[in-house]
């Protein structure tokens, strides 16, 4: 049998294999992006910061080819967000999530969510360290009671009703409670019920809400949900953004607008308590913007639309191709004694995994090859050698080419996955 | 072009390496599979079962065809219609008692509240605490699994020890939750379970399972997901009472998988394996083809090979009907 330790070597190179990193190889090979983990590291305390003054914090748009170890690099982000009290979520933009749907991503962030030193679903874990007595939680309760909040009252009802109903009372209440600040909807008929069952239903008037501006809300609730439970605040790593460009013009606009939100950039929408880093491709800016020449073609369609809202989304689209344009920083290309380093990281640790010593020997094969390809590289002819030991591998490397090309297909739902934000209220 | 190698040459390292190995000892992986022949599938899969079950793995069949395979939530029910829970739960119950010392009758019969208590010598009152105080610490405080999980099995250890205690049905409505079968969710409003298993909480269900699984003294699970349906574009004229996918929904199903391979990182104890037609591998154009959704194939694909020999553990493998062509050397430390 192994022990956990080579359990732990074998899940990083299994991953490192797939080229897909996970927390294993993260903690085995660490990052040398150092200017960037730096910049995080700032980025969360100004976090802290900027919530007492009720402002945005400005987040990180980093950008780097196919395989140059972004996701390896939010991975090691995600453990410094940890390790600071920061409960930390990683959103990969897919057909599940598409960035222009608000409510998606938002649900998508909160599954995704990691709380420090607190395993299970996340607002519930959030939820159950609130301490009531607390001046955070005091803070937190005049905050979502003020008729400024922003917030529907559905909030401040819920917020009363799980406090009341705070550990085996009402078990039921405090599950449907969470579920409703996780992005569930809520039967206000229910909330009725039980604010009466506690003598408090004339203080609480539910208001009308659309879905759309629930999912809006949340934003702003969550976070500080987290740092009322004592946590610092919220992270989100969204991965994989590039893949806006499969998406039509319209949910392309949408995106744009959502990457200057989620970055901070924006006046509307903008909640403090939340940072974000955000990562895509270095080939984006030419095979999308400048090829498809969405800056021209958004603004030109949406300005020529009747509604104040085009208008506005046509400023905030803007506003997020610009960032993509001029404020994404680039992870920095490996040095030879970088690659040379990782070489050494990787070897020891498929040599903890399989009782197996591969050569201390490295050989620069070729220099043009992304990490991925060279960690590829050397754990498909290790993997050779130890199965078929006397045989020599002859290694090749194709190109994996993205394709960003419009796909209507990434935005139809199938019949059994119906919109939330269809939801009646 | 890509090499493919015997299905035994690769059903050898997979016994090896993960089953006897990697995944006993708590690790998780993903792996697609293309038998170049359509035939193979049958073949494949029988093996699979045998080797999984030789080395004392649950073994569970989700076929596209038959399960709505885009859903995480259908794949589980499918796969816990598969377990055998009052099983699982005896022998939790025998391993978690025996290693506190305590008598354990033979028969799944005796496995009651006051047989134990009559076999260890104590008042049922007694027996009583000292099993709320195991599964308390063995089973409740287990957080791999997620809290409903945990409240499902808890039940059904109670339900085997005392039924009159649980409830009328309480134990049954657990199954049918389990199983996609339950119509109220109230029916388990006692057990503090209040929603359906559903797309939000199915992957973590799956990941509970796999954990309960070793903890009830399996050494894990392997699931073989056959996704060959994704690939059939035409419906037949005549409803067949199959499942046939629309474009959308094969790119639902991939990103299913997907989520999979990434998820790795949560899961225990599981081996998953995506049995996958030739079609699987068509070039750009096909749309339902694994090119057709990029996140999947990025992840997947060996775009770095060796130019002769596949390599056996590579998260996507061509498998050939040809008799087996190498013996492998068997790897270092327990083998």
């Amino acid at each position: 049998m192994k022990s956990a330790v080579q359990v732990q070597s074998w899940r990083a190179i299994e991953a490192l294999r797939a080229g897909v990193p996970n927390r294993d190889a993260v903690q085995a090979l660490g990052t040398s992006q150092s200017r960037i983990e730096e910049r995080f590291r700032q980025q969360l305390a100004a976090a802290r910061e900027t919530f007492s003054q009720g402002l945005a914090t400005q987040g990180t748009l980093i950008t780097g080819g196919f395989g140059s170890g972004k996701s390896h690099l939010l991975e090691y982000l995600q453990h410094i967000a940890l390790e600071n009290n920061f409960v930390c979520s990683k959103v990969v933009v897919s057909k599940e999530t598409p960035l222009y749907d608000l409510a998606k991503v938002y649900k998508a962030a909160v599954q995704s969510a990691i709380v420090p030193d607190r395993a299970g679903a996340a607002l519930a874990a959030v939820a159950q360290k609130l301490d009531f007595r607390s001046t955070e939680y005091a803070e937190f309760y005049k905050w979502v009671n003020r008729t400024d909040s922003g917030l529907s009252t559905r909030f401040a009802a819920a917020v009363f009703v799980f406090e009341r109903g705070k550990g085996d009372r009402y078990p039921e209440f405090s599950h449907r409670i969470t579920q409703f600040w996780s992005g569930d909807p809520i039967m206000v008929g229910e909330l009725r019920t039980w604010l009466k069952e506690l003598g408090e239903a004339a203080t609480y008037k539910i208001d009308k809400v659309s879905a759309k501006e629930l999912a809006s809300q949340r934003w702003q609730f969550a976070p500080r949900l987290m740092i009322a439970a004592g946590y610092a605040g919220w992270v989100i790593l969204v991965d994989e953004v590039e893949l806006i460009g499969r998406y039509s013009l319209k949910q392309r606009a949408k995106s744009y607008a959502e990457v200057a939100r989620l970055l901070g950039k924006l006046e509307r929408g903008h909640a403090p308590g939340i940072t974000t880093v955000l990562s895509i491709t270095d080939d984006f800016e030419s095979a999308v913007l400048d090829q498809r020449n969405d800056e021209e073609k958004i603004s030109g369609r949406l300005l020529a639309g009747d509604t104040d809202e085009e208008r506005l989304l046509a400023s905030e689209a803007e506003r997020g191709m610009r960032i993509i344009r001029r404020d994404k920083i680039p992870l920095e290309d490996p040095t030879e004694a970088t690659v040379h380093a990782i070489y050494d990281k990787v070897r020891a640790v498929y040599a903890s995994a399989y009782d197996w010593n591969p050569s201390t020997d490295y050989r620069v094969i070729d220099r043009t090859l992304r990490i991925r390809q060279h960690i590829k590289r050397w754990i498909n002819e290790w993997d050779l050698k130890r199965l078929y030991p006397g045989y020599t591998p002859d290694i090749e490397v194709a190109e994996l080419k993205q394709d960003l090309s419009e796909m209507p297909e990434m935005e139809m739902t199938t019949e059994d996955s119906p919109n939330e934000n269809d939801t009646k209220l | 072009m890509a090499k493919s190698m015997p299905v035994d040459d690769w059903l050898v390292v997979l016994s090896q390496e993960y089953l006897g190995d990697f995944i006993k000892g708590g690790g998780a992986a993903v792996k697609f599979v293309v038998p170049l022949e359509w035939r193979e599938h049958k073949v494949v899969l029988s093996k699979l079962r045998q080797v999984a079950e030789d080395s004392g793995y649950l073994f569970a069949s989700v076929d596209a065809a038959t399960t709505k395979a885009h859903m995480i939530d259908k794949i589980f029910h499918t796969v816990a219609r598969q377990v055998n829970w009052e099983d699982l739960v005896c022998s939790f119950l025998c391993s978690t008692l025996s290693e506190s010392h305590y008598l354990v009758p033979a028969s799944r019969a005796d496995l009651g509240l006051s047989q134990l208590a009559l076999l260890n010598g104590l008042e049922v009152g007694e027996m009583r605490r000292v099993v709320n105080n195991r599964l308390r610490d063995r089973l409740y405080k287990d957080y791999h699994m997620t809290q409903e999980f945990r409240m499902a099995m808890l039940r059904l250890c109670q339900t085997q020890l005392d039924p009159q205690d649980v409830g009328i049905g309480t134990a049954e409505a657990v199954r049918e939750w389990l199983r996609g079968e339950l119509r109220l969710i109230s029916a388990l409003k006692s057990a503090s379970i209040f929603q359906k298993i559903g797309r939000h909480n199915g992957r973590h269900m799956l990941f509970s399972l796999s954990h309960w699984l070793h903890a009830a003294g399996k050494t894990g699970l392997v699931i073989t997901l056959d996704i060959s349906r994704f690939l059939e574009a035409r419906r037949p004229k005549e409803p067949n009472g199959t499942i046939y996918y629309s474009g959308p929904g094969v790119l639902d199903g991939y990103e299913v998988l997907r989520q999979f391979v990434d998820g790795t990182d949560e899961l225990q104890f599981c081996l998953m394996i995506v049995l996958a037609p030739p079609d699987f591998l068509a070039p750009e154009a096909d749309k339902r083809g694994l090119s057709a959704y990029q996140a999947l194939k990025l992840r997947i694909w060996d775009e770095v090979r060796d130019q002769q020999r596949p390599n056996p553990l590579s998260s996507l493998v061509r498998l050939s009907g040809q008799a087996t062509t190498v013996i492998l050397q068997s790897t270092g430390g327990s083998l």
